[in-house]
């Protein structure tokens, strides 16, 4: 479960970075068209909240939430590393 | 005389002269403000008991210390800076006064 | 340049603020941030650094010798009070026995105690049963003791290693005591100006095993600072005695302050008065938390630039790493400093007792304490047998709780009477809010049969938010997870830290000329820079690396363990001053990196549970500071051999071809996020 709630704090901010102008063209080679990129911001929000549910599943909920914000900034350290090393490898993950 | 203004009025100068006061107003006003918010809301907030109120007061008195210490180095004249500590300060002091009536 | 005598932007102003907050006191925040995550784990260092310990094997009840470990308590300690024993656990093998006097006069010494080792007696002689008289020798404030108040006694016949956590008394606060700032606060002192302790204890908070009961001993540092020798006591977790849980044999670990230093020195410093060293901690938090807030207000791309980081780029870089240290755990770094502070509460804001309770602080901790109905109960007199069925209560305990929960700790109050209670805590706190109440079993110590369980204590908004500001800041956790996430926190937090103040000689020598560079100031703030970061990390390397090269029987050694580290340190600034400034970087980075990484082959040569074998045994704890410290050396190693590398840009700056500027790939990004310390500016 933790590790789920990891994958999916990472996946969240993938889509979030994938929103973004310039992280788009690393990733995709090409900005998107906005509403693309909208939605990507939508899915990125909707897959960090559903991060939480497992975390407080398994730690409770103070002690969840904690974790989950942990997660996040683990999550977001990696993905910052990603992008700037290989961000075409997130290409699989996202749309 | 004549060299003291001048050094007065050069910019470097006065420039350090007004650091230097933001820079105390920070480092004490900052924390009289913070100790003075603490006594007031230690002795002022509405809780049954009263050990809430202090662990309470404490946390607001550390954020106090923060808003005050920026807002010494944000205010745009040393005057206002000042104003900025005085008038929360004569509030705090004022609500202690009358918790003590 | 910002002139603070004419209109400026609030960026500019709070950018000033940010410079200086952070570089002011930036050294010692790092050491603050270093030691401070590395106590996340100081139960694993100090369990590391005894490795006489390593061969424990962590067992569950129904193996653990209880009847060999309670025949010693009789003979060690018959007339206490209380005795307690901490099972093992995941990140404590060992069995600890530990006890409290009687509250009358039948205070029993330890007998065998002194005796056993000399460099350790007189730590034990003060963490002893019958505290009273040494205390009142080696405080200040003897004529204290006459205002002993009930419940003191108790707290009193604590060791010192529990006595002195500074935050133990209270609950949730962590409150100091607010007279605290004006006298030294003495272990026994501190009991007095914390009565919420006594009960804290007697209402089954203080309890978590390996959370509230400090590996090791604090008396054992504080002893050391006083230069009275006297190490780790008996080694584990503020115990007097540890045992093999299997065996029951007594397990003498060398005399050490364990991770203990680390811990204390991240809120108290060393080597000077313990108040003085948590008022320079508490200043320097204050700096953090305005450098933390100015930074934000100075950073407006906060969120475009969320996850950028672009490497090789020099100062860009350097930027990129300092904002993504910061931003991607801004709510840790808040915390963190916020909690901090609130933990200092008491002794930085002392008007707030003043005034709830004009001055009167008993009144303050009286009614703290009120809510906390500690129960008690009174020795008959009438001596009857303990029941020796200790593994099976804990079972009915487990069973009794499900979800997995297991008995921590067992507390014996009155043994050997008609009316002894065996109380069984958990091993863990269950959450974040309830502040130290830990759920606790009690059963008759004669009969076995149950007496019910500790009620939870109802909290208040306010105290839950203390507990969670509390708990989080000193990672009481059940599982390594979230432990390991502050851990990381606080990694990120100590490269953030680093990199700003890497940041301010980069962002200067970019712009200046070459007799700017060589200015005293900026000289200064490069040698610190480098004395600070990297001399701190061989410094700790070598504090571990003495804890095994000095012979385990040598008397003061624990002393020897913490000046060796100071001793490095001094070293290594010296080292910083003479040589060139890339050179030491390389040299001091290169030399940590060594150290570190060599650690795991010094484990195995020195007594310690090597590698393969501590995986084979699955002692967890070993295995996670071996690799630890194999990760920290080659982060170290790359970092030198980076720095090394590196070509400095300075230098390039006449030849424009190859100049930075301007920026071969400006982008949107040009625009810096955060404008660079004006200092440089200023100098151009």
């Amino acid at each position: 479960m933790n590790i789920l709630s990891l994958v999916l704090c990472f996946w969240g901010f993938a889509a979030i970075s994938a929103s973004m102008e310039r992280h788009a063209k690393d990733i995709f080679a090409a900005v998107g068209s906005l509403r693309v990129r909208r939605l990507r911001l939508l899915a990125g929000y909707v897959l960090l909240a559903l991060a939480l549910p497992p975390a407080i599943a398994v730690h409770g909920l103070s002690i969840g939430i904690a974790v989950w914000f942990g997660f996040l900034a683990m999550a977001s350290t990696a993905l910052a590393l990603v992008l700037n090393w290989r961000p075409v490898i997130l290409r699989w993950a996202l749309f | 005389m004549k060299t003291q203004a001048r050094l007065i009025a050069s910019p470097s100068v006065r420039h350090r002269i007004n650091v230097g006061v933001r820079t105390g107003l920070a480092a004490f006003g900052g924390y009289g403000l913070a100790l003075l918010g603490a006594a007031a809301f230690a002795a002022g907030l509405p809780f049954d008991f009263r050990p809430d109120a202090v662990s309470l007061a404490i946390m607001l008195a550390f954020v106090l210390q923060l808003v005050a210490i920026i807002w010494v180095f944000a205010a745009a004249t040393v005057t206002r800076a000042v104003l900025g500590l005085a008038v929360p300060a004569a509030l705090f002091g004022l609500w202690l006064l009358l918790l003590r009536q | 340049m910002t002139t603070f005598d004419q209109p400026r932007p609030l960026r500019q102003s709070m950018s000033w603020l940010h410079t200086w907050s952070g570089l002011l006191l930036g050294w010692l925040l790092f050491a603050i941030f270093v030691t401070g995550t590395l106590s996340y784990f100081r139960n694993e260092i100090t369990f590391w650094m005894q490795p006489e310990l390593h061969r424990a094997q962590a067992v569950p009840p129904e193996q653990i010798a209880f009847v060999r470990a309670l025949a010693l308590l009789e003979r060690e300690a018959p007339g206490a009070q209380q005795w307690t024993l901490t099972l093992p656990n995941p990140r404590n093998p060992t069995l600890g026995l530990g006890w409290q006097a009687a509250m009358g006069g039948e205070r029993q010494a330890a007998p065998g105690a002194a005796r056993e080792r000399p460099g350790r007696s007189e730590a034990r002689g003060e963490r002893g049963a019958s505290a009273p008289d040494s205390a009142a020798e080696r405080r200040p404030f003897p004529a204290d003791a006459s205002r002993e108040r009930p419940g003191r006694g108790e707290a009193r016949g604590e060791d010192g290693a529990r006595r002195e956590s500074p935050w133990r008394g209270s609950g949730e606060g962590g409150a100091f005591a607010p007279d605290s700032a004006e006298r030294r606060s003495f272990p026994a002192d501190a009991a007095r100006e914390r009565p919420g302790r006594g009960e804290a204890r007697g209402a089954g908070n203080a309890s978590a095993p390996q959370e509230t009961r400090p590996q090791g001993s604090g008396a054992g540092a504080q002893a050391q600072r006083q230069g009275r020798g006297g190490g780790g006591g008996g080694g584990g977790r503020g115990a007097r005695i540890v045992l093999d849980p299997v065996s029951g044999d007594r397990l003498e670990g060398r005399a050490t302050a364990g991770g203990n230093f680390l811990y204390r020195f991240h809120f108290e410093l060393y080597g000077m008065d313990r108040i003085w060293g948590r008022w320079i901690v508490g200043i320097a938090t204050v700096f953090m938390f305005v450098a933390l807030v100015s930074g934000v207000i100075v950073h407006r791309r906060i969120f475009k630039d969320f996850f950028t980081f672009r490497s090789g780029k020099g100062k860009r870089s350097w930027l990129d790493a300092h904002n993504a240290s910061s931003v991607l755990s801004l709510p840790f770094h808040l915390i963190i400093t916020f909690s901090g502070l609130v933990l200092f509460g008491h002794m930085m804001i002392p008007t707030a007792v003043q005034s709830a309770y004009q001055g009167d602080n008993e009144a303050y901790y009286g009614a703290m304490r009120a809510p906390m109905a500690s129960a008690v109960s009174q020795a008959s007199g009438e001596r009857a047998p303990l029941i020796t069925g200790l593994a099976a209560l804990i079972a009915e305990a487990e069973n009794t709780w499900g979800d997995g929960k297991r008995v921590g700790s067992v507390v014996i109050t009155h043994p050997g009477d008609r009316n002894a209670v065996i109380e069984l805590r958990q091993m863990n706190f269950p959450g974040l809010t309830g502040g130290r109440n830990i759920p606790s079993l009690r059963f008759s110590g004669v009969t076995g049969e149950p007496l019910g369980a500790s009620a939870p204590r109802e909290q208040s908004i306010v105290q839950a938010v203390g507990s969670v500001l509390n708990l989080l800041h000193r990672g009481f956790f059940a599982t390594p997870a979230p432990r390991w996430l502050l851990f990381l926190s606080g990694v990120g937090g100590a490269l953030m830290i680093a990199s700003g103040l890497v940041m301010w000689t980069i962002a200067r020598a970019r712009k200046t000329s070459e007799a700017a560079r060589t200015h005293w100031g900026h000289r200064l703030v490069e040698v610190l820079n480098i004395a600070a970061i990297a001399g701190l990390m061989a410094a700790i390397a070598i504090h571990f690396w003495a804890n095994r090269l000095i012979p385990a029987g040598l008397s003061a050694r624990a002393d020897w363990e913490i000046h060796a580290f100071f001793i490095a340190w001094a070293v290594m600034l010296v080292h910083a001053a003479l040589r060139r400034s890339k050179a030491a970087w390389v040299e001091q980075l290169a030399c940590a990196g060594v150290l570190f990484a060599l650690l795991p082959l010094l484990n195995a040569a020195s007594g310690g549970l090597a590698l393969p074998g501590s995986i084979a045994r699955g002692t967890g704890l070993l295995v996670g500071f071996d690799l630890c410290a194999l990760v920290s050396g080659a982060g170290l190693l790359f970092a030198a051999y980076k720095v090394h590398r590196h070509v400095p840009r300075v230098r390039l700056a006449s030849s424009p071809s190859r100049g930075e500027e301007p920026d071969p790939d400006p982008g949107p990004e040009t625009e810096p996020g955060m404008p660079l310390p004006e200092t440089m500016e200023k100098a151009a």
